[in-house]
This record gives structure tokens, sequence and C-alpha cells, in this order.
């Protein structure tokens, strides 16, 4: 039926892509490198953070904790390193244990105790947020900040051979081991998920729970498993924060970042690929709003400035709700292509002051 | 003869809802046999069944595979003892394609990394193996009921499946797609399966099983030959009492045009038009059953009839008046009723009591109210007049209804769509779900309320059942009202063609002849 209309429907969509893609790359070019270099490198919560949610979600559990996983993650990290003095690395991976602690928990209080899904992220995110600051204080005597020049931040590496390439170099290599580490997780996502038998039984638990059920598939185990490996992608995203861009830990250092990865992986339909771009997007609208900031000859109003990430989220989240509407109306109008003639008849048929 | 299968006094307690499902229920089953289990809702057919697949753990008794003591806790166990089920609501992920639904849980696999080529080959194998053709590589979502079923046959096969378990297969095939699944259950069996299979069509029974297990109220009454049983003993069986099969009903005096539809356009929950094209109209003193294939438009018909769905073109007349774009409550005050499809979403609210389910589509009148007033007295005895009027035992006056029967809830139903005596009554699956006694009850009110002179419009899935009732049939299929033949010319397999959409076929057919 009607395949030449979707082939040359599908040919615009693709010109259009290739179209913006172009576009892109060109505005993209002619940005200045350092700040094409921080969106990639301030994408990492982001990237991280939205194949948290993935993860989750993909499995039937919309992961609404994030925000307090990825606070578990930034503080753990500063709170190891200041006392014990160890490599960075040391804070990143035992702010990924204690993410997938939360998580693990998070998948008991849930699956076990039956607490109602929305309550219990609302209680995690509130209960973390207020733990880090009591801890902080009677631990660490900080308040609002807890710095020590002992706490080192995350070294940044240098890529052998990619190093030299001009440009791609400059924009690729230089970047903390969370960084490339996060780019590895897409690609580990992606390949859990769509080639594994562990994957393939998540995203069946997902979409339909009694059908995996009925082959004898242990949900429990699987949600159980996919809340621990969301909160270690979290805790890991969170330690990105406090230790990868500063070596500080700060009250409520996520600062909204938990959601904003959520509406990354809604955004991408939940498609890691597609949340990995997404991600950078977004890096690149926090990035913008620091760069415009230091620069005060162009007068922009400072304000707008800082709320630029959240713009750019609620733009995301519009598209998608537009994107969901457009899917039904290319549906309706695929019927009237059918029916037109027929359609156009029964309308006719419509009464006078309708 | 070996026995496949032995049950023995299986019980099975539900202490929430206080229900004795199985009572001492023991039953064997032999190899390669297609052994029908019948029964009325609530019978224990499916508890006994869920038991052997491992879903539900009996209190007493113990099951037997080839002679041997088996303990089956989950459905894991089922598969392992070679048990397979295919659900009354298939279990399948619309998303995943048909080879990976057939493959899911046991994935051909390297270290955990499914191998894709292997899978399409084993699902294509199997289904040769078979004679059951599927294309392994499309979208689930993509392909009809039918063969979804295909699917879930195969699924269990997959598992090497020696017994199979089939909860009420044929209650969403047209009768062209339960022909051709009897011959895959003969098939079936006839490699040395054995089959066991839920249904409450009698028909279907006589026509395909060997022998035949009938349950009432959780125990087995008996086990016979199927070909030693006619239909009506299996209905007396059931019910424990003599039951009339054939509803009884005069001749129709059909009077002036109640309700006129035409050229009706109506969208669907997704804004794709559901209902395209459609006309029909009902006169006083006779019902109109609409038949076909679920999904084809008749929900959408009749929401747009009673108000609850927007019309996007055509006209509605309701003796003679346009009430195209009428409210609901101005249908109603005119004196439409409503039995709608869903009686405890839709019909009902089942977290309220008895007496506000039955005022609610009179409460804004004397004497149930004055000046905004609920005045209790009178609703509770409009109550009281519906529990008596319709002998619904287990009500009470300002009782909650919720754990109140099938059965039950819709003679409330009932009563407060029929009180008054209304001019259309539009009654949508109004027997769906329901045991063999209410159903009786429920088709001679429809009935009853014809011959006082009513207009029914009677939309059902259940082909019997518009047989029975309708004085005219019209069928339903893609939106579209394909014909409306009288009652008396329709036969089971001319109502099938057409539910399938193959009367244009046919039309075409002989155009071409003509040419």
């Amino acid at each position: 039926m009607n395949t030449q209309a979707q082939d040359s429907r599908r040919y615009i969509r693709l010109a259009l892509t290739a179209i913006i893609v172009v576009v892109a790359i060109l505005v993209l070019l002619n940005l200045p490198i350092t700040l094409l270099q921080s969106s990639i490198r301030l994408a990492t919560p982001y990237v991280l953070g939205s194949m948290a949610a993935i993860v989750a979600s993909r499995a039937g559990v919309l992961n609404l904790a994030i925000e307090g996983m990825m606070l578990v993650g930034s503080f753990i990290a500063v709170a190891v390193l200041y006392r014990t003095g160890l490599d960075p690395l040391a804070g990143a991976l035992a702010a990924t244990v204690a993410g997938g602690i939360l998580g693990m928990v998070f998948a008991i209080l849930y699956l076990r105790i039956r607490i109602n899904l929305i309550i219990l992220a609302l209680a995690v995110n509130l209960f973390i947020s207020n733990a880090t600051v009591y801890f902080m204080r009677t631990q660490f005597d900080a308040f609002g900040t807890l710095a020590d020049p002992s706490i080192r931040a995350l070294p940044t590496l240098t890529l052998p051979i990619i190093d030299q390439i001009p440009f791609i170099g400059q924009l690729l290599s230089g970047h903390n081991a969370v960084v490339y580490l996060s780019w590895i997780m897409v690609v580990v996502v992606w390949v859990i998920l769509f080639r594994t038998q562990f994957g393939r039984h998540l995203r069946a638990v997902g979409e339909n729970k009694a059908a995996a059920e009925s082959v004898g598939i242990n949900i429990t185990r699987i949600q159980v498993f996919a809340l621990t490996f969301s909160g270690m992608l979290a805790g890991l995203a969170g330690s990105f924060l406090s230790i990868g861009v500063l070596s500080q830990f700060v009250d409520n250092m996520t600062d909204g970042r938990g959601w904003t990865a959520i509406t990354v992986s809604l955004f991408a339909f939940e498609q890691p690929i597609a949340a990995f771009f997404t991600a950078l997007f977004f890096g690149l609208s926090e990035a913008l709003s620091f760069y415009l900031q230091a620069r005060p000859e162009l007068a922009l109003p400072p304000d707008l400035l800082l709320a630029l990430p959240q713009i750019a989220t609620i733009a995301a989240l519009v598209i998608v709700a537009l994107r969901i509407r457009a899917g039904e109306l290319l549906k309706r109008r695929e019927f009237a292509a059918q029916f037109g003639r027929e359609l156009s008849k029964l309308r006719q048929g419509q009464i006078a002051g309708d | 003869m070996s026995n496949a299968i032995e049950l023995q006094h299986i019980r099975k307690y539900f202490a929430s809802s206080q229900v004795l499902a199985c009572d001492d229920v023991s039953l064997s089953v032999e190899s390669g046999e297609v052994h029908a289990i019948v029964g009325e809702n609530g019978a224990g057919k499916t508890t006994l069944m869920s038991i052997l697949y491992g879903l539900l753990t009996p209190d007493e008794g113990q099951i037997l595979i080839k002679d041997s003591p088996v303990r089956i806790t989950h459905p894991n166990d089922a598969i392992r003892n070679g048990i397979g089920m295919v659900h009354q609501h298939f279990k399948l992920v619309p998303s995943f394609t048909i080879a990976q639904n057939i493959m899911l849980g046991i994935e051909p696999n390297r270290a955990g990394f499914i191998n894709v080529n292997s899978e399409a080959e084993q699902v294509r194998n199997l289904a040769e193996s078979f004679g059951l053709p599927v294309n392994p590589d499309l979208p689930v979502r993509e392909i009809s009921v039918g063969m979804q079923q295909r699917v879930e046959i195969l699924k269990i096969l997959q598992r090497n499946a020696q017994i199979l378990i089939l909860d009420e297969p044929t209650a969403v095939l047209t009768p062209q797609e339960v022909r051709e699944f009897l011959t895959v259950v003969r098939r079936l069996a006839g490699t040395g399966r054995t089959i066991l299979f839920i249904t409450h069509k009698l028909a279907e029974v006589k026509a395909i099983a060997d022998r035949v297990t009938t349950m009432r109220r959780g125990r087995n009454v008996g086990t016979h030959f199927a070909k030693d049983q006619t239909i009506r003993d299996m209905a007396n069986l059931m019910v424990g009492r003599v039951v009339t099969l054939t509803v009884e009903k005069g001749p129709a005096h059909p009077g002036e045009t109640v309700l006129q539809a035409e050229n009706l356009l109506v969208a669907g929950a997704d804004g794709i038009p559901a209902v395209f094209g459609a006309s029909l109209d009902v006169r006083a003193g006779e019902i109109l059953g609409v038949a076909g294939v679920s999904g084809n438009g008749q929900t959408e018909l009749v929401e747009a009839i009673v108000g609850m769905r927007p019309v996007d073109g055509g006209t509605i007349r309701y003796l003679g008046q346009n009430i195209t774009h009428a409210l609901v409550r101005e249908r109603r005050e005119a004196g439409l009723a409503h039995i709608p499809e869903d009686r405890l979403t839709t019909g009902l609210n089942l977290t309220t009591n008895l007496d506000e389910n039955v005022v609610v589509t009179s409460y804004q009148h004397k004497p149930y109210s004055q000046q905004g007033i609920f005045s209790f007295a009178p609703i509770r005895a409009l109550a009281q007049e519906i529990i008596d009027k319709f002998a619904i035992k287990s009500a009470r006056v300002g009782e909650p209804i919720k754990t109140l029967s099938g059965g039950n809830l819709q003679k409330i139903v009932l009563g407060r769509e029929l009180k008054g005596d209304p001019k259309l009554i539009i009654a949508n699956q109004p027997t769906r779900g329901l045991d063999v006694g209410s159903i009786e009850f429920v088709h001679k009110t429809l009935i009853e309320a014809r011959d006082k002179g009513a207009a029914v419009l009677l939309v059902s899935v259940e082909l019997d059942e518009i047989l029975a009732l309708s004085d005219r049939i019209a069928v339903m299929f893609a939106g579209k009202v394909l014909a409306v033949l009288d009652a008396k010319e329709a036969t089971e397999e001319k109502l099938g063609l057409l539910m399938a959409g193959s009367l244009e076929l046919h039309e075409a057919n002989a155009e071409r002849a003509h040419v």
C-alpha cells in the first residue's frame, strides 16, 4: 500500500536530516574550539545520566531518583579522597559503587517492599540532598562547600595518535578518564541492550512483564540488576561533577542535572546512541552559558544566560511532545491519502453549525 | 494407553476472595488426546490449568506426569516437564519480531551474546516442521490476531512441549480462523501431543475433542467421550439444571424508525477514522444485531451513538430529530439507554455503593433530589426495587458492590438502564464474561424490552448471541456496515465471510465475470 508515498517521504526526511547535519557542522566549525571542547566535557554527566535513565526505563522502571544517585556519587567521591588521599580514580570508583548500592536499595524498597515509585523517588532525592549536607557538617565541619588541597581532580589524558590530528585531536584528546569512560559506556549499554540475552530479557520485561514471566524470566532479578547498574552509571556521572570539573563538593551540586538526564533519554526515545548526541547538545548549551557569561562585552542579560540549559531542557520536552503528536498526524495523513475522496465526501455530510 | 497427566485431589482456596476455586478435583488425560474442559465462569477451569502450569500452587493434591509425581511451583517446572500454555490474553512483546518472541528466554547464545542467524534459522525450521509458516522477521505488533496465536503455539512447541494447555483459544478468532485453528489442533494431537483446552463454546468441543471434562463450582462433575454427549447434555451438566439453549422469542413487530445513523465518520483513539461511513437504522420493536470481529469500529460506533465520542461526519437521528452533537444527558433524557461494553469501568462505579450506582442516571430529578439535595428514602426505594425486580441475590441497599459477581453486576446495569422503559437500548457485549445462567437472563430481558416496543441495538462479537437474538443483522468490517441481513437468511458461514470483509472480494469477482 502506498509505498511510493512512503518512499518519497523517507527521502524527504533523509534530505532534511542531511541538511540539518551539514548546517550543524558548519555552525559548530565556526564556534571557538575551546567552547566545543568544554561542551564535550560538560556533556559527560548527561551522557552517563541518560544511560542510567535508559537502562532503568528499558527494564520497566522509570528511575526518577537519578538526581539523588548522582548527588551521592559527587559527595562520596570527594569524601573518600579527602579521607584517604588516594588517587582520584579511586574516588570515581567509590562513587560508582555508592551509586550502585543506592540503586540496589532503591530496587529492593520498590520491588520487595513495594513502596510507590514516585513517593520513593521523592524520598530518596530529598534524603540524599539533606544527608550530604548533614554529613558535610558533622563529619567534615564544612558548610556549603567541601574542599581541600589534598583532594585532587581527575587528571586529563592525552590520546596517543588522535592527539596529532589537527582540530579533531584538540577536540577529542585531553579529557579525563570519566569522559572517555562515558563514551565507552554508551557502546556498552547499546551492546548489552541489543546484542545480549540479558538485554533482550531486560527489554522484554520493560515492554510486557507478563510475556517475560510466562517464559520463566525472573523479572525481579532483571529489574534489581537494571536499577543497580543504573545507580552505578548515575554515581559515576556524579563523580564527574565533583572531581572531574572541580575538586570539591558543593551543596546540591547536581543542580537538576539528573532530571535533565531523564529528559535526554526521553528526547532520544531511549536509544543509547541518540541519547549520546542529545547529551552533547545539552553539554553545548551549558558550555555556551559559561562562555557567554565570561563575555560581558556582549551585554547579554546574565539571568538568561544562567537559564540557558534549562531553556534547552524545556525546548527538548516540547519537541518530544510534538514528535509524539506528529506521529499521530502522520498516521492520519496516511489514512487520508489512501481514502481521501471517501473521507471528504463523509466530511461534507457534516451538519452546519459544527 | 498411558496417562500423560493425572491430577489427583487438587484443592485451592483463595483466602482473599473466600472462594474455593478447586474442590478435590481429579482428572486424567491420555497421551495424544484432545481433552476439552468446559464450565461456567468461575467454575475453576482456569485455576486448575494455572495450577498445572505452575502459576498457582495447590493447597492439597498432587500432579503426575507419565505416572510419576512431580512438583510444579513455577512455569519453569512446567516447561521442564513438557507442559506449555497459550494464555487467553497473548503474552507477546509487541516490538520484538516473531523469532525474538518465540525464542524469548531460550535464545541461542555464546557467552550471553545472541546468535541472531541461528535464531531465525531455528524458528524457520520449527515452523516448517509443524506446517505453521511464519515470517520470523516481522514485528509482532504488525501481525494479525490469528498469526499471534500461531506464534504463541510455536513458542511452546519450541520448548518441546508435549502437553499443550490452550485457554479459550478461539475467543478472539473469526469463524474461518477457528476452522484453521481446529485443524492445527488435530494435527498436533496426531504427532502424539496432548491438548488440553478450556472453552465455553460447546460446538467446538463436539467438533474437536476426544473427551470432555465438565467443571461446576470448583468440582469435576464428569468426564465423558465427546461423541457420546450432545451439546445440550454438556450445557445441562455445566449449569447443574436444564437450560434452554435457544432463546424463545416471537416474531418481531417493527414499528417506526427510532435510530437512524447515516454515513458516520468517527475517529478512534489514535485519530484515525474507526467508523468510516457506517449507516444503519433500528426500528421500534426489533433487535438489530451488529456482528463483527472486535476492533472493526463497533466500540466507536456505539460511543458515537450514545454521545461519548464526537462525530466528525454524517448524522445520527433519533425519532426524526438530529442528535448528532447532542449531549449524553440530552440523549438519555430523550429515552436512550446504554449497556456499555465494560461494566466494571464504564457501566458501574465499583468504589461506591449500590444506591449511587442505580441513581446515577436520574439523580437530578425528583424524587431523588430536590433543589440539589439528595432525598435518600426514594433512592433506597429505587435500589430495593431493582434488587427485587431482577433478583440480584447478594446485593443489599446501601452496601458496596465490588464483591458482587459479574452476572449480578450486569443485572444492576440492566436494572438501571431499563427503568422507565427506554425507547432505544444500546447494548454492547452485554453478556461478555457472564455464566450461562446470567446470559440467559440478559437475553430474556432484552427480548422482553423489545416486545414492549423498544428498539434494541445489540453489538456482540459472539456470533451465537447475534444469531439467537437478532431480527436483523448488520456486519461491520473496517468501520463500515458491509451488509444488513434478515436474521432468517443469515448463516454462520455467510456472516463469517462478511466479518472477514470478503463481500467486496465476491463482488469484485462477480464484476470481473460480467466483463
